[in-house]
């Protein structure tokens, strides 16, 4: 249901539906800035309005209520749009200082419709046609990564116009912009400013019930901080959650390699090393396994946590089942220590280790090689300490097999 | 550079030559104006119209009359002055140089 106005053009009266007069008066409007830097303009003007309301007059004969919004974009596509009048039009002496109200240009704004702080990163996606989901998270990622801090989002927050009017936000998103387009644009915002309105309405009449003016207006402003706070909660948890993939992949790469057969890390000057000592290679299967999940699951469910936060998403774990596999993991994890404990080629390597720190080999130079396997049930393990003298000899300092 | 633009610009250049020439065959209003462009296949939007008409008007080559209209409001009716109809002789015959001259460019290369 829309209003119907009562308006005079060109002297005449004229009912028009409410939207329909809104795209009318600003095309009227378009055409006055447009000629009122010229001498005739008053008469121009005037010369349209009149025909213009001719054809109403016309179709109000021809028996309708009222004018509605597809006669004024009859009238309009008749007398012409803006963009056939054109501003560089029969050579006139048109001062170029009227703007270019429906030209193809596009331009940055800041699209308060649909924003988390200031609608910085929307406008930055229409403005590049991208989403908006993308520019954030590209937006997030920059500041915590690289040196551009988070003062620069603010500049571009103070900078950025907001894109109010139908006419900026098509210029938001480039493009020429026709009378429908407005039309539509223009529909759309009322329905959602009636909506608001309504929701508004509501809303002070529950707090008008219940609390009085100043807790109501600490509670926005309250909202308003929650907000910020949000915001960098989001960032924190970002980086956050990069930092634990990155151990969680470390960390995963390390117990695999281990369960299948070990892997040294140079560090410095001595080799670290991960045998693989347990009894069968089933076992350490299954011991990385679960040692895996051990550290795994909790990462993954901080994780998981921490991106359904980022995206506003509803924070819901089965909390249950993941703590189930957990103990799971934890049981067999020290269920296989107990019992590998007791393992002689455990106890060996553990003597083995021993040996290594009792020779003192971390204080200096040494080389330290060795390598093992399993035979039958044994562990053999064969180890060389070489002392690395300054001019590059070595000597062999003790070989142990074990 | 868009074509449309050019095409435009070429339009403008000559209408209002074709106006003084429809004028002074008599009393004309806006909206027949265009008919009869649009009958010679020369579309323009009243939009366009209206300022030429004024500029012409104001540079004394038309005059007009208030003429009341039962379609509404009272409209104007215009009609071509002596000037306006020199003026129209000699744009005449620059068209015709100018279309000879164009011809004569495009036809032998």
């Amino acid at each position: 249901m829309n209003k119907i106005i009562q308006i005079n053009l060109a002297g005449q009266a004229v009912s028009i539906d409410e939207l329909a007069y809104k795209s009318l008066s600003e095309y009227l409007h378009t055409l006055e800035n447009h000629f009122s830097n010229t001498e005739d303009g008053g008469e121009i003007l005037a010369d349209i309005e009149a025909r213009i309301a001719e054809l109403f007059f016309g179709k109000i004969k021809k028996g309708n209520a009222f004018i509605n919004a597809t006669d004024v974009s009859e009238a309009i596509q008749l007398m012409g749009t803006p963009a056939d009048m054109g501003i560089h039009d029969l050579g006139s002496e048109q001062s170029h200082n009227s703007s270019t109200f429906y030209s193809t240009d596009k331009k940055l704004f800041r699209d308060t419709d649909d924003r988390v702080l200031g609608g910085v990163c929307s406008g930055l996606a229409a403005y590049f046609n991208t989403d908006t989901s993308i520019v954030r998270i590209a937006v997030i990622l920059l500041i915590v990564f690289t040196g551009i801090p988070l003062i620069a989002y603010f500049v571009f927050w103070i900078v950025l116009p907001e894109a109010n009017t139908p006419e900026d936000r098509s210029r938001m998103y480039g493009g020429n912009t026709t009378v429908n387009d407005i039309v539509n644009n223009v529909r759309r915002e009322a329905s959602d400013v009636a909506r608001s309105v309504k929701n508004e309405a509501n809303s002070v009449a529950e707090s008008l019930k219940k609390n009085s003016n100043l807790r109501s207006s600490g509670r926005s402003v309250v909202n308003g901080l929650e907000q910020v706070i949000r915001f960098f909660a989001k960032i924190f948890g970002a980086g956050t959650l990069i930092l634990l993939v990155i151990i969680g992949v470390a960390l995963s790469i390390f117990l695999l390699a281990n369960a299948t057969g070990g892997f040294t890390l140079n560090a410095g000057d001595v080799d670290v090393l991960t045998p693989s000592i347990l009894k069968t290679p089933t076992l350490n299967w299954i011991f990385s396994i679960s040692l895996l999940s051990l550290i795994l699951i909790p990462i993954g469910t901080m994780c998981y946590a921490i991106i359904l936060f980022i995206f506003n998403m509803d924070v819901r774990l089965n909390i249950k089942a993941v703590f189930l596999a957990w103990l799971l993991s934890l049981a067999i994890f020290i269920g296989i220590s107990i019992y590998s404990a007791s393992d002689v080629n455990v106890q060996r390597f553990k003597e083995f280790g021993e040996t290594i720190r009792d020779k003192g080999v971390f204080d200096e130079d040494y080389e330290l090689n060795y390598n093992y396997k399993h035979s039958e049930d044994k562990l053999e393990m064969d180890l060389d300490i070489d002392k690395v003298s300054p001019d590059n000899e070595s000597d062999s300092v003790s070989t142990h097999s074990l | 550079m868009k074509i449309e633009n050019t095409q435009s610009q070429m339009r403008k250049g000559v209408l209002e030559y074709c106006i003084l020439t429809l004028a002074s065959s008599g009393e004309m209003y806006a909206s027949d104006i265009i008919t009869h462009l649009k009958d010679a296949k020369l579309i323009v939007v009243e939009g366009t119209l209206y300022p030429l008409l004024t500029r012409l008007k104001n540079a004394g080559l038309l005059s007009y009359a208030w003429k009341e209209s039962d379609q509404g409001p009272p409209r104007k009716y215009y009609s071509i002055t002596q000037e306006g109809q020199d003026f129209c002789k000699e744009l005449s015959s620059t068209w015709n140089e100018l279309t000879h001259s164009v011809n004569q460019i495009t036809e032998t290369k």
